[in-house]
């Protein structure tokens, strides 16, 4: 879950955070993210993306779609980071940051 | 919750074989130079989060040293820039910022110490959210953004969907390459090889480097940010300096290509032009700032409203922030271990420079994991 606590407030600059096109409307997407939803926009990604693709997101923003077969490690990463971190891992923390960028799904 | 050690340790090793035989490849390389030690620097602040958390200096050769140079965007916003955010928030503005940038110092207030006096900061985690704030209210929210190219792209991404007529920009958006450049040409910096940044060379595309390269006579590997990614892009750097290739190579194709993302950087572009600035600590950067354009007027905070910085900088700074040592460290020619305020009177809580201030910054990052992280290998 993104944390909107004050010591969580560090946005990495240049993370970014996979997850999984589940749905698309107009210049908005519903992402899933190790399990949370939530909605990005494409306003800035550059390839036509489809549902089940795989996009690469910065602050609210889908920059890159990134081909299924090579997102597998990148993902297992992540999820382990996600469940991982405390307050003091910056990487961790970066990374919920990421998530918080995103707007939450209403479905 | 705590991280899980062991977590970490399988992180490291996932592939634990790739990762004995990058690493022994490093040594390799390292132990055939007839030159040492070789130094090569990234940067990316996410880049040292990972070398910091996963260890991977420990598994560095002798002679082989990995530096971070101007990689944290928060950390170069010069105090001037900080000055015009504190002097609208004192005015009575509305100020929308990401998080780092409210302890961030300016001349003599940050925007936390602005707060304290009553102005309105509000944090945001994207430029979305700073629009959505101007979007419930009838006055002027003014979205104080910083951050890299990969960053500014969503910046010029939100200008060109339409905000609305009370929301503006002040830009401490910032461009990396000329800031390769700048230390590249840095008469004390000898930097054998540069590891660029994943993210921001999804964006910019890899081909921007390849000029750079040969201009320099240094190879740039763009690396992505999974610790087996930076060994393997590190290994690349020796190999190409052993065969004295100065040209550029793909270490993150399944993000990064020659062209990057054009429709980014069409939009990057139309929105902002590259302007000569102040970086902190580090001096002015030719092209190294973004700035609006002038069809852009309207939505530019510096233009439309009048920002008097002049009581912000009449004070001298403090007798402690002569002291910090963070523009060498950004150029990669001191580590923060040797700043003598580092984990003493400059500490996450109470930062006396801008790279204990961000999570991108060199000095937060080693005290945030352990003080020196793992530092076996250098010199």
């Amino acid at each position: 879950m993104p944390c909107l606590r004050p010591t969580c407030y560090d946005l990495g600059m240049c993370l970014g955070i996979p997850g999984k096109v589940i749905g698309i409307d107009g210049l908005e997407a519903t992402v899933d993210f190790f399990g949370v939803r939530r909605q990005v926009r494409l306003d800035v990604v550059d390839e036509p993306v489809a549902l089940g693709d795989y996009v690469l997101n910065h602050v609210g923003f889908a920059i890159r779609r990134i081909p299924e077969s090579e997102v597998a490690e990148t993902l297992k990463l992540f999820a382990e980071l996600a469940a991982a971190g405390d307050d003091q891992d910056l990487l961790a923390a970066d990374l919920r940051a990421e998530l918080a960028a995103t707007r939450k799904s209403e479905k | 919750m705590t991280a899980d050690p062991g977590g970490v340790a399988e992180l490291k090793f996932r592939d634990p074989g790739r990762a004995r035989e990058l690493t022994m490849a490093l040594a390799r390389l390292a132990e055939s130079r007839e030159r040492a030690p070789v130094t090569l620097m990234h940067v990316c602040g996410t880049h040292e989060q990972a070398i910091a958390r996963f260890g991977l200096r420990s598994s560095l050769p002798p002679g082989l040293r990995v530096i971070m140079g101007p990689g944290c965007p928060v950390c170069v916003t010069d105090f001037g820039e900080v000055d015009e955010g504190v002097a609208l928030a004192l005015q009575g503005v509305r100020i929308a910022t990401y998080g780092d940038m409210v302890k961030l110092p300016g001349s003599s207030k940050s925007l936390a110490d602005a707060q304290t006096e009553g102005a309105r900061v509000e944090v945001v985690y994207s430029a979305t959210q700073a629009v959505e704030l101007a979007r419930a209210t009838e006055e002027p929210v003014v979205f104080f953004a910083s951050g890299f190219e990969t960053t500014a792209v969503t910046t010029a991404a939100i200008l060109l969907a339409g905000p609305p007529a009370n929301f503006s920009v002040l830009s401490a958006h910032k461009y990396v390459p000329p800031a390769m450049e700048a230390v590249a040409g840095l008469p004390d910096t000898r930097v054998d090889g540069f590891l660029a940044a994943g993210h921001a060379a999804v964006i910019t595309g890899y081909g921007l480097f390849e000029d750079f390269a040969r201009r320099h006579r240094t190879p740039v590997v763009v690396a992505g940010f999974e610790p087996l990614d930076i060994l393997a892009g590190l290994v690349k750097l020796l190999e190409m300096i052993r065969d004295r290739e100065y040209g550029v190579a793909n270490g993150y194709p399944r993000c990064v290509t020659r062209a990057g993302n054009l429709r980014a950087q069409e939009s990057l572009w139309k929105v902002f032009e590259a302007a000569d600035g102040p970086w902190r600590g580090i001096g002015v950067i030719p092209d190294g700032n973004l700035q609006l354009r002038k069809e852009w007027a309207a939505l530019d905070a510096r233009r439309r409203f009048r920002i008097d910085v002049s009581g912000l900088q009449q004070t001298e700074r403090s007798e402690l922030s002569r002291r910090c040592l963070c523009g060498k460290i950004m150029v990669g020619l001191v580590e923060p271990t040797q700043c003598p305020l580092f984990g003493r009177e400059c500490v996450p809580d109470s930062p006396v420079g801008a790279c204990m201030v961000s999570s991108e910054g060199t000095c937060k990052i080693w005290y945030q994991y352990g003080g020196r992280p793992d530092l076996g290998g250098t010199p």
